[in-house]
């Protein structure tokens, strides 16, 4: 039993490594945890080393020691084949990142980000200018916090999965993102409408749109939405989500 | 991970270096200071709750007092630096979440630290039948300092094997219930304030998370539940759970176990009602 939970440490440190060497870490935790998922790597390969040098366990372990009788078989079975099988499935597929099936059957269209409510925008007047170009999502949001739909007109490019939903029209698609804070355990999805002549894109591609900031009325609420003058295929971003929406 | 690996690491720290009579020499005798001492005493042994057992068993065994080692055994898992740390990084520094949740098992514990005092105290009460603890490794001798480390990485991989089956099986049910669940039908009932709750205690007990890895799944609960729920989640898990349900009715006995289960119920439910009502979501 030794060999095997060293090995399990072992093999566990080894995926890690290898998700670092790949790129694909980031498909799995937020690279501002990558230090701490690193070290992880590092102390669970010397607990392995450690525990497949220590001499074999006779008997069963002491109770005071441990908490659960660790002395039952079917529980140490189902643990080491607990640890096991993320460990075959992590070594053995190659990561993706979130798409549209994993919004838990919800429609894409109920996830839209819309304006909140406020004064309407002057008409005639040109949108404030952004301190950089908006070139992603996370400036977007940043613009629309500080401009509200008086940003409408602002020329922006954004990045996303296609989703689609029957709520929405024939010339229309939700741009998808996730956002994560540790790990896709606590991802959260958001969307974005986006208008374009070809919508013909298929389910969770990765597309690049760019365009100017629009509004859409829909069910009472007033939509953010892009009227692409571009939508290009991407490939998927080296770290597919994004960091919380505060 | 980072996390149940700190928590494995302090454990082993514990279990090897610190001396169960030191323990015992500094409890007071009085009842409610025994009680507030066994309550803080996570700061000193900073177990999760998988580890809080064995430890509470040992100093019952030097003579700490009952009213003082339940207050231990509830509080300690969660009122302890490592758990503390986790849970505000799993909020995102939001420090009022850790207050908020440190207060709810600070009152959880107090009260049936104070309760088993009174009941145990008298005759014919809940006096728990203490089952023998054999030597482990505590009792073993001082290791030489050459051989500390490979000795602290084996018992934290003891540790490590104890709670890894339920952080992944915790996180198998979680993507489970975020894939498959609509998440519609859990923002209809996370935004009750009574129903939210009511939800989320008893899938707290159920999933038995350790208290080093629950905040991050609540975490992923705060956006679809009331706050109050997810304190409860938080609370609850760590007091009344499957995982240690046995050994805790091995070592406390039914009665006792039985108080703890409804009274802790009833305050962490009265309590997460009282935050939904007065204290800002999310």
């Amino acid at each position: 039993m030794r060999r095997l939970r060293g090995a399990l440490l072992v093999g566990s440190a080894l995926l890690i490594a290898k998700l670092f060497l790949a790129g694909e870490m980031a498909r799995y935790m937020s690279p501002a945890l990558d230090p701490l998922s690193a070290l992880t790597g590092v102390l669970l390969a010397a607990m392995g080393l450690v525990e497949l040098r220590r001499p074999p366990a006779h008997g069963h372990r002491d109770r005071a020691h441990g908490h659960i009788d660790a002395a039952d078989p079917i529980g140490q079975a189902l643990t080491y084949l607990l640890v096991l099988l993320p460990l075959v499935l992590g070594l053995a597929i190659p990561p993706r990142a979130l798409a549209s099936s994993a919004l838990g059957g919800e429609s894409v269209a109920s996830l839209l980000l819309s304006f909140g409510a406020g004064p309407a925008p002057v008409p005639g007047r040109p949108p404030p200018d952004p301190p950089a170009p908006l070139t992603d999502l996370p400036d977007l949001l940043a613009y629309l916090r500080q401009a509200g739909e008086a940003g409408l007109g602002q020329p922006v490019r954004a990045v996303g999965l296609v989703a689609r939903s029957d709520a929405l029209g024939q010339n229309e698609f939700a741009l998808l993102r996730y956002t994560v804070a540790h790990c896709v355990a606590d991802a959260r999805p958001f969307s974005l409408l986006v208008v374009a002549e070809d919508g013909g894109w298929p389910t969770d591609q990765w597309v690049e749109v760019e365009g100017v900031l629009a509004s859409r009325a829909r069910d009472g609420d007033r939509l953010v939405a892009i009227e692409a003058v571009r939508v290009v295929a991407v490939e998927e971003p080296r770290n597919p989500y994004l960091p919380p929406l505060r | 991970m980072p996390f149940v690996l700190v928590g494995a690491f302090a454990a082993a720290l514990v279990g090897r270096y610190l001396p169960e009579s030191a323990i015992s020499r500094w409890m007071p005798r009085r009842r409610l200071p025994a009680v507030l001492v066994g309550c803080l005493f996570g700061f000193v042994a900073p177990v999760c709750d998988c580890g809080v057992i064995p430890l509470a068993r040992r100093l019952a065994a030097k003579g700490v007092p009952w009213h003082a080692v339940v207050a231990f055994v509830l509080a300690a898992p969660v009122v302890n630096p490592v758990v503390l740390l986790a849970t505000a990084v799993a909020f995102q520094g939001d420090w009022r979440v850790v207050a908020l949740r440190a207060s709810m098992t600070l009152s959880v514990a107090a009260s049936i630290g104070l309760l088993t005092g009174r009941l145990v105290g008298r005759a014919g009460g809940l006096a728990p039948a203490l089952p023998p603890i054999s030597g482990g490794a505590l009792d073993l001798a001082p290791t030489p300092s050459a051989r500390a480390v490979p000795a602290l990485l084996a018992h934290a991989t003891d540790e490590y094997f104890e709670v890894i089956f339920f952080v992944v099986l915790g996180a198998l049910f979680t993507a489970a219930a975020q894939t498959l669940v609509p998440r519609a039908d859990l923002t209809a009932v996370g935004g009750h304030p009574v129903g939210s709750i009511v939800t989320l205690m008893p899938i707290a007990t159920l999933l038995s998370i350790c208290s080093e890895a629950d905040a991050f799944v609540a975490r992923a609960f705060a956006t679809t539940f009331s706050l109050g729920a997810v304190l409860a989640f938080m609370t609850i898990g760590q007091i009344v759970d499957l995982r240690n349900g046995l050994l805790l009715l091995r070592t406390l006995g039914v009665e006792l176990v039985l108080l703890i289960v409804v009274v802790s119920y009833l305050l962490v439910f009265v309590e997460a009602l009282a935050i939904n009502r007065l204290v800002p979501g999310l």
